[in-house]
């Protein structure tokens, strides 16, 4: 009987240490499509630049312009994306998804020397995932 | 003489021969003639275990006899039962049936009260802290699986995440259906633990109770009537009381 207590108790020992709750909220953030994403950059930007527009030869126009890259190989095969831009400055949206949006976000008319930045995301499925931020100091 | 020896070491197969065959001798000396016999049929309970004395010279264990009429002694005895003495008295002639129903002995039914006793104390500390402790054991169980399913049920939550296609079922993962598979979890493992810990104490307990059980005497039966059928006898008196015995031997074999 002495002898049989001791499995019992291992067992029960080894049962209550066995199944941890190893689920930690806070520490998973590895899918590129959580909010709370803290991978590889999704978005990066590629470059940016300031620029003179002129017309017949006189300065007309300062903008300021960003190009940057969708990492697709971080995103599940076969995701449905589209890209998602918000003007900080100025709050206006850029929602590739709709087919009406203008192509052209870049920062018209800036004032050289302020930082013109844009919030860049991706819409899955209606929903957005976490934004990625680059700012460029007007520098023509 | 020596004729007698051997049917008497014979386990006494021609008991009723040899006791014709005393009688017969013993008339001749004696000098009294024309002694008939008579047979006896013994019924004896319990049929199968009895032995008895007869005359108290002869220990027997057959049911039919053929005896020299006149008075004879028995004494009858079986394990567990008193010794009945009786005298029967055979008339020439004559088929005679005799019942006898053996009481049990009183150390008998005290040690079967004993027992008894013994057994409803050994179930008391041994079979019923053993069955809480298997139904504890069991309870044990049926919490152990309920955790292994919500353990289950976030691992299938972890899968889930890692396979999102879009960032909506992220949200309502993490901030819906996670949460709440944790707290299912927490619950269910805190219920383990808890039964857990009752079954070790029971455990142990029961342990304890088998051991201490161990050190119960257990009742054993002396049977005193076997001692008195046989001879030998307990004389109790006011310091504690004396063995006697009581030793015979036939110089005529």
């Amino acid at each position: 009987m002495k002898h049989a207590l001791i499995p019992v108790l291992l067992s029960a020992l080894c049962l209550a240490g066995c199944l941890k709750d190893d689920l930690d909220l806070a520490n998973r953030t590895s899918n590129p499509l959580d909010p709370d994403y803290d991978g590889p950059a999704l978005i990066e930007l590629v470059s940016d630049t300031t620029r003179i527009v002129y017309a017949d030869g006189m300065p007309t126009d300062i903008v300021v312009e960003q190009q940057v890259h969708i990492r697709t190989e971080l995103l599940p095969s076969g995701t449905d994306y589209a890209l998602y831009v918000t003007k900080v400055n100025t709050g206006e949206v850029y929602d590739y998804s709709n087919p009406d949006t203008t192509p052209d976000r870049a920062y018209h008319h800036v004032v050289p020397g302020v930082s013109y930045c844009y919030d860049y995301q991706l819409k899955v499925l209606f929903t957005l995932t976490k934004p990625y931020r680059y700012c460029t100091k007007a520098n023509p | 003489m020596k004729f007698m020896k051997a049917m008497v070491r014979r386990d006494m197969i021609h008991l009723p021969s040899l006791l014709l065959l005393l009688a017969t001798m013993g008339g001749g000396i004696g000098g009294v003639s024309a002694q008939t016999s008579g047979k006896l049929h013994l019924q004896i309970d319990p049929a199968n275990s009895f032995s008895y004395k007869l005359d108290h010279h002869f220990t027997i264990q057959q049911t039919d006899l053929e005896l020299l009429e006149g008075p004879h002694h028995f004494s009858f005895w079986a394990p567990q039962r008193k010794v009945v003495d009786t005298t029967v008295t055979i008339t020439g002639g004559e088929d005679r049936i005799i019942q006898v129903r053996l009481p049990y002995s009183t150390e008998y039914l005290v040690y079967q009260r004993d027992l008894r006793s013994y057994e409803k104390r050994m179930r008391v500390m041994r079979l019923l802290p053993a069955t809480v402790t298997g139904g504890a054991l069991i309870f044990t169980g049926i919490k152990y699986a309920n955790m292994k399913k919500a353990h289950d049920r976030l691992e299938t939550d972890a899968d889930a995440y890692d396979n999102a296609t879009f960032p909506y079922a992220i949200t309502v993962l993490k901030e819906e259906v996670i949460p709440g598979h944790i707290d299912e979890f927490e619950k269910a493992r805190t219920a383990f633990r808890v039964s857990a810990a009752v079954t070790v104490a029971f455990a142990g307990v029961t342990t304890w109770l088998y051991l201490r059980s161990a050190k119960l005497p257990k009742p054993e039966f002396h049977d005193a009537e076997k001692v008195r059928f046989d001879g030998l006898s307990w004389m109790p008196g006011p310091n504690g009381g004396a063995w006697t015995g009581g030793l015979t031997w036939n110089f005529t074999r």
